[in-house]
């Protein structure tokens, strides 16, 4: 089983020479295993019901779309209908590092968060939404109250069931962990070019999950938003 | 020369080369394979791949794993041993600087991370956030035994570790 049986035993000083030579033997080896790897690889992506990677798709967009470049300096709470509804409270924009995504920082968060659950409690909606761009586990161990779920990696698959709660909000909050996490800020990007939402609308608070909990904000644990 | 030449003909490097880089590349192929998004966005980390065209990086994540996982099956089962070998250290030489790179670049961002040895990051390589230090050291370890999988000339312990395999 383990030894071979043909070339045992082994002979330090002339044993025979099991080493092929690079092309006649060591690549043709190395290009079946790639070629078999590669489809077995997509094929097994195509079936897979969770996960799988859209090989067209750029998980990774980082600068918005160049309206919202133009945008991104203004109070939103000026623009649109937005204004109309509470200019008051419109969020301001922490920092700006020029890639057009439009940043909330804790504070404006919370003031986002705090009227928002006042608009619910009072008249049952809101203009004031946070998407949750983590994992569902991630998600069900706990999230701000009231944000949907739309995992980043699968929002193709998702935002058909919350596009029509997006394209009512004013207020489009995109989170994660915080930190070292990028995907609400590719989120917020797809949001605007890929799902064509307005640029104007959607922010991202850098801060995340970590920083709300940290802050002894609410968080909801389980599927419900609230 | 003479002993690593006697020390090969034994056979037992080349069996212990095929043991640890045949289930290290089996178990953190598989992890790979369950979670490829994990995979995608922890190789995006490294910042060495561009995402655009978006199938370059996101092939790399669909077929990688299971190229790792191939390669562990033919080091265990002995078919296509040194084909195996030399893939798993063009990987494994592919990997190591880059392992390197992302500690390097991630030293200073954190009160914590203070060098290279204090940082601990998610490599991609299927075992989540670990300490950088170690993970250089069991690669480099790896490297060398899959090398010796590559140029040994032994012809003991060269078939099928597994009955009726190879």
């Amino acid at each position: 089983m383990l030894d071979n049986p043909e070339t045992e035993p082994p002979l330090p000083a002339d044993q025979p020479d099991p080493p092929r030579s690079l092309c006649g033997g060591i690549l043709p080896g190395v290009f079946a295993i790639l070629l078999i790897s590669m489809g077995v690889g997509f094929a097994a992506n195509s079936i897979r019901e969770d996960g799988s990677i859209n090989l067209k798709r750029n998980y990774f967009n980082k600068e918005a779309v160049s309206s919202v470049s133009g945008t991104s300096e203004q109070d939103p709470g000026d623009t649109g209908a937005a204004a109309d509804v509470d200019s008051g409270d419109s969020p301001v924009i922490a920092e700006d590092p020029d890639d057009g995504i439009q940043r909330l920082n804790f504070e404006e968060a919370q003031d986002n968060f705090i009227t928002g659950e006042e608009e619910f409690e009072a008249s049952g909606e809101s203009i004031y939404l946070f998407v949750d761009a983590r994992v569902r586990d991630q998600y069900e161990d706990g999230h701000i109250p009231g944000a949907i779920w739309l995992y980043h990696y699968e929002s193709e698959n998702l935002i058909d069931e919350v596009r029509s709660e997006l394209e009512m909000a004013f207020f489009i909050i995109v989170y994660c962990n915080g930190g070292d996490c990028e995907d609400s800020l590719h989120l917020s990007v797809d949001l605007m070019s890929l799902y064509n939402l307005p640029p104007e609308n959607i922010y991202v608070y850098e801060g995340g999950l970590d920083e709300w909990k940290e802050r002894g904000m609410p968080v909801t644990v389980g599927s419900e938003r609230r | 020369m003479g002993s690593i030449r006697r020390l090969d003909a034994t056979g037992f490097p080349l069996l212990l080369a095929r043991l640890a880089v045949g289930i290290t590349f089996l178990y953190y192929g598989a992890q790979k394979i369950a979670d490829p998004i994990a995979f995608l966005k922890s190789i995006e980390a490294y910042n060495l791949l561009p995402t655009e065209p978006s199938w370059i990086i996101n092939g790399i994540a669909v077929v990688l794993p299971w190229t790792e996982v191939l390669c562990a099956g033919a080091l265990l089962s002995g078919i296509q041993l040194r084909s195996a070998a030399l893939l798993t250290s063009g990987m494994l030489m592919a990997f190591t600087p880059a392992i390197y790179l992302l500690g390097s670049s991630l030293v200073g961002t954190k009160p914590e991370f203070q060098s290279l040895c204090d940082v601990i990051a998610d490599c991609g390589c299927g075992s989540g956030a670990i300490p950088v230090c170690p993970k250089l050291a069991t690669n480099c370890v790896l490297l060398v035994l899959s090398v010796w999988a590559l140029v040994s000339r032994s012809t003991r312990f060269r078939g099928g570790l597994i009955p009726g395999v190879g």
